[in-house]
């Protein structure tokens, strides 16, 4: 007697085996396309909003501005024009109280006054409480562009589009904006469309990424915000790794099996799931104010009198990595086979030797593959630096570990919360940004990992 | 008139090179020169007995084999030889195993230097993700090894050579460990222990993961090596104790009252007359394969 | 052997192999009895007979050595295994020797055409054949019960039929001038004959003996072999 089907009954058998089968992995594929598509449309969202034609009106157009410096507007564009030149373009458009008050801020040049007479600034210089523009570089050319920019063209930009209508549909976009001027004038203000200039406009670009943030947003810039977030990376770096590596080295490799440390292990592993604001709440009491002769910096005479400083935010974002690094570092640990370790004992090593020599380079990629993963994460982190203290609005970039500081998702945030809806493709180019420098970072351990996992194959 | 019956055939009995004074009773070889002396050694996992009462002396420059069926400790008295045991967490041992002489679990004796002198080969071959070179190297460095980079390169070529592995490396010695074959690696992990100059080497199972070649290529570099080191092997392969050494030492699971199966020395003779005339019923019924 | 199910098939060669031997044996046993009742009957077509098993005798004993040696080869025995299986091949041999010496009484036989001998004579050659084949019989239960005491009861008993021979000789010798020169000698080979065969017979004992318990009944002084 026979247990197994046999013939043609097999036969059906072995089809319908193979159309199930079939089933499984079409709906796989469909799981997968869905994610893809999930993950295509947020990429897309973003950088549509990145790119794309603007509506935009000048107080003064550039041209103009050069033209009145006596060149050719077809042939030289605002940026190439010098200093000097932009200074003059400048004096001519503010005010003297205002261009008084810029040049107290910081000098135009370093051979002569713009806005004051020399002897009021000797004056001034020679006081208590003297100006920073007493002692500070003169500005630089793209500085005082900016500044011309901002107070003489002025430019408002109305209306923006998103990145596949501006390429294919230009013309309906300029439509719109003519009919908004023609049904709803009053929500343009003194502005006529004639004024109106239609222009390419790439949110992210070389001068978004080097110009501080401004609450006009047709200049503002992510450059502090990409310094915060890179001196926070070094600190929590710098803080997390030596930390957790070492953490992950004991618990494995000398730790013994008992209640006390099983207990640590189980914190630790809670401790990698804790609500990110909660580590905020933790940062901000100890570091911000508990320990702020620290992080302020005024154990060391910086003169810094709050802690709310780049330092106590890359502290609480490294106790907020820690956690997960030392679960990575002590899998990669884990993961090394134990045959080394007892090759290495049997020749006579101490416990300190192999793990050295024989355990800590094998399990390096993981450990480095751990540590940068630990490191994306942090520069996404929003919640535990509001809480800490990233400023609001700062365009000073962060000269030390003991600055004021800011970060480029709190800009995201930031920008995304204010009403003027070109802050919308603000924070669309930041997080372009933010995803650049993401990638950037997860190839580098990717490259990392690979070059190490080739010497020990 | 009648012829004397003619010779039967051999006699087991008298055919022993050495001569019946020697007993090698129970309680192991009396005469022979011994190495590693073992009394009494129990071997605890937490609260589980794996190895009970065992006594026995190995002999130095001999073969000694370790023979038995899975789960009689005959590894787990290995380990106890040179301290490896410590590194398990729950073993626990009793008893006294004398190097030279020394108890090696006395208070005081640092089981890393008893790890120097009593080195230890590996079932599946171990090298050092690093150099050929650096692989001998390494061990001779954490030694202290005070030399000259001229000295240590003699070193490992020393080392290569009594291994029989010199002529097939010595071109690409900075290349990875990793790179040999299995027989190789094993040879390569055999150097690595002699290395540090050691007497006694420990062997655990040191061919089962070879190809029949290279096994006996280590079982000819193992009859080599005995000139100058004490060796002792765990091997679950019979025939190969039986090619190999010059002593065999059989263990056995016994049931104790609780239910507990630890293992115990049932006999230990030299290797001729245990696989022509064993003492025991237990050692003939396991070596001709007939298990209880 | 035993009956643990580990090496089955190889105990299964075993047994096979010593019931080959002993059914071998049985066979010698067999021939060296009729061979005996030929020669004291005169009956020369029993005689021819006997001849004529010797062919088997040799074929099995063949294939026999040979079975032994591919399990040499092919289980790697040891101990108790491989004691017996050596010692195997030498009774062998002590059977299929004992098997020629009962041809080559019942080739005398048939050389002589029979013989006419007096009543001592028949009669000791009687006692001492039937001694001789009794001592093979004994050998082979030996094998057959593997009694490892056999050995030196065997020998014991050997020196009865010695003595049976060394009487033979003293009447052959007293009735010399009446029978004959050629006659003489060949009753003298007989009781040669006769002889041998009980020396292996022992021969078979003590290495039953040898398997058992890996060595000889102790008064056995190093000898040197002898061919028949």
């Amino acid at each position: 007697m026979t247990y197994f089907p046999e013939g043609d009954e097999y036969q059906r058998l072995l089809a319908r085996k193979k159309t199930k089968g079939h089933f499984a992995k079409f709906g796989l594929l469909t799981l997968l396309i869905l994610a893809v598509l999930a993950l295509a449309s947020l990429l897309y969202t973003i950088v549509s909003d990145s790119f794309g034609l603007v509506a935009v009106v000048n107080e003064k157009e550039p041209s103009q501005i050069v033209a009145d410096l006596g060149y050719d507007p077809a042939r030289v564009s605002l940026d190439s024009l010098d200093k000097a030149d932009l200074v003059t373009a400048l004096e001519g458009a503010i005010s003297n109280n205002v261009g008084r008050r810029l040049e107290r801020d910081r000098r135009f040049f370093d051979d002569r006054l713009v806005f004051e007479t020399q002897a009021t600034w000797d004056e001034i210089c020679a006081s208590s409480g003297a100006p920073t523009g007493c002692t500070a570089s003169p500005r630089g050319h793209d500085d005082v562009l900016l500044l011309v920019e901002e107070r003489v063209v002025q430019p408002d930009i109305i209306a923006a589009e998103g990145l596949l209508p501006s390429i294919f549909d230009r013309r309906g976009f300029e439509e719109k904006v003519r009919t908004a001027f023609a049904t709803n004038p009053e929500r343009f203000g003194d502005y006529t469309v004639d004024q109106v200039r239609f222009e390419w406009r790439a949110w992210l670009n070389m001068r978004f990424l080097t110009t501080p943030p401004n609450s006009k947003p047709e200049l503002a810039g992510i450059r502090t915000a990409i310094l915060g977030s890179a001196w926070l990376v070094v600190i929590t770096v710098a803080f997390a790794v030596p930390v957790g590596v070492g953490a992950a080295i004991y618990l494995e490799e000398f730790a013994r099996k008992n209640r006390i440390n099983d207990f640590i292990q189980t914190n630790i592993n809670n401790l990698a799931g804790v609500p990110s604001i909660i580590y905020g709440m933790l940062g901000l009491a100890v570091f911000v104010r508990l320990l702020e002769p620290l992080t302020s910096g005024s154990l060391f005479g910086t003169g810094v009198d709050s802690g709310r400083t780049v330092l106590s935010a890359g502290l609480t974002l490294g106790l907020l990595t820690l956690p997960v690094v030392i679960i990575t570092s002590q899998e990669a640990i884990r993961a090394v086979p134990n045959s080394l370790r007892q090759a290495g004992m049997s020749l006579g090593a101490t416990r300190w030797q192999t793990v050295r020599s024989q355990v800590l380079p094998v399990a390096l990629p993981g450990i480095l593959t751990g540590t940068i993963l630990a490191i994306a994460r942090a520069i996404g982190e929003t919640a535990p630096l509001i809480l800490v203290g990233a400023a609001s609005f700062i365009t000073l970039d962060p000269s030390g570990p003991f600055s004021k500081f800011t970060a480029l998702p709190i800009q995201i945030f930031q920008w995304t919360a204010l009403p003027q809806f070109e802050f919308k493709n603000l924070a669309a180019a930041a997080s372009l940004a933010l995803l650049v420098m993401l990638l950037a970072l997860n190839s580098v351990a990717v490259i990392l990992r690979n070059r190490y996992s080739r010497r020990f194959p | 008139m009648s012829q004397e019956r003619p010779r039967a055939g051999i006699d087991l009995a008298r055919s022993r090179a050495r001569s019946e004074d020697e007993d090698r009773g129970e309680g192991g070889v009396v005469t022979t020169d011994t190495v590693i002396d073992v009394e009494h050694l129990d071997v605890f996992y937490a609260d589980f007995k794996a190895v009970g009462g065992v006594t026995l002396g190995f002999p130095t420059n001999e073969i000694t084999a370790l023979i038995g069926p899975s789960g009689c400790g005959k590894s787990t008295v290995l380990r106890s030889l040179n301290r490896m045991n410590d590194l398990i967490p729950t073993a626990r041992v009793e008893g006294t195993v004398a190097y030279h002489g020394r108890d090696i679990y006395a208070d005081g004796i640092d089981p890393v230097e008893i790890r120097r002198r009593i080195g230890m080969v590996f079932q599946k071959p171990n090298p050092f993700p690093k150099s050929i070179h650096d692989n001998i190297a390494w061990g001779a460095k954490i030694n202290g090894f005070r030399g000259t980079k001229v000295e240590m390169a003699d070193l490992v070529e020393q080392a290569l050579r009594s291994a029989a592995l010199w002529d097939e490396v010595k071109d690409k010695l900075s290349e990875s460990g990793l790179s040999l074959s299995g027989g190789q690696q094993q040879r390569l992990c055999i150097a690595r222990a002699i290395a540090t100059q050691p007497d006694v080497v420990l062997m655990d199972e040191p061919c089962s993961a070879l190809d029949p070649i290279a096994t006996l290529r280590i079982e000819e570099l193992m009859l080599e090596l005995k000139r100058d080191y004490s060796i002792i092997i765990v091997t679950h392969n019979m025939q190969q104790a039986a090619r190999v050494s010059d002593n065999t030492a059989f263990l056995n699971v016994s049931m104790g009252e609780t239910g507990q199966r630890t293992g115990r020395l049932v006999e230990f003779s030299p290797t001729d007359q245990l696989f022509t005339r064993p003492r025991e019923q237990a050692t003939e019924d396991y070596i001709t394969g007939r298990f209880g | 052997m035993s009956e643990h199910d580990t090496r089955q098939s190889f105990d299964e060669q075993l047994a096979d192999t010593k019931k080959g031997a002993l059914a071998l044996g049985g066979l010698v046993l067999e021939n060296t009895r009729r061979a005996t009742e030929a020669m004291l009957e005169n009956d020369l077509d029993l005689a021819q007979e006997v001849i004529a098993a010797d062919d088997e005798i040799d074929d099995r004993y063949a294939a026999l050595e040979h079975a032994v040696f591919s399990t040499l080869a092919r289980q790697q025995p040891v101990a108790r295994d491989l004691r017996f299986l050596v010692a195997l091949t030498r009774v062998l041999y002590d059977i299929e020797r004992s098997g020629d010496l009962a041809v080559n009484v019942a080739k005398g036989l048939v050389r002589r055409d029979g013989y006419t001998m007096s009543p001592d004579i028949h009669g000791l050659l009687a006692r001492m054949s039937r001694g001789a084949a009794d001592l093979f019989a004994q050998g082979l239960d030996a094998l057959d019960s593997l009694d490892a005491a056999a050995g030196r009861r065997l020998d014991d008993a050997d020196d009865e039929v010695d003595d049976l021979v060394g009487e033979l000789y003293s009447a052959i010798a007293a009735e010399s001038g009446g029978m004959g020169f050629d006659l003489a000698v060949e009753l003298s080979r007989v009781g040669r004959y006769m002889e041998r065969i009980a020396d292996h017979a022992v021969n078979i004992a003590e290495h039953v003996t040898f398997m058992v318990t890996g060595s000889f009944p102790d008064d056995l002084p190093p000898g040197v072999r002898d061919e028949a």
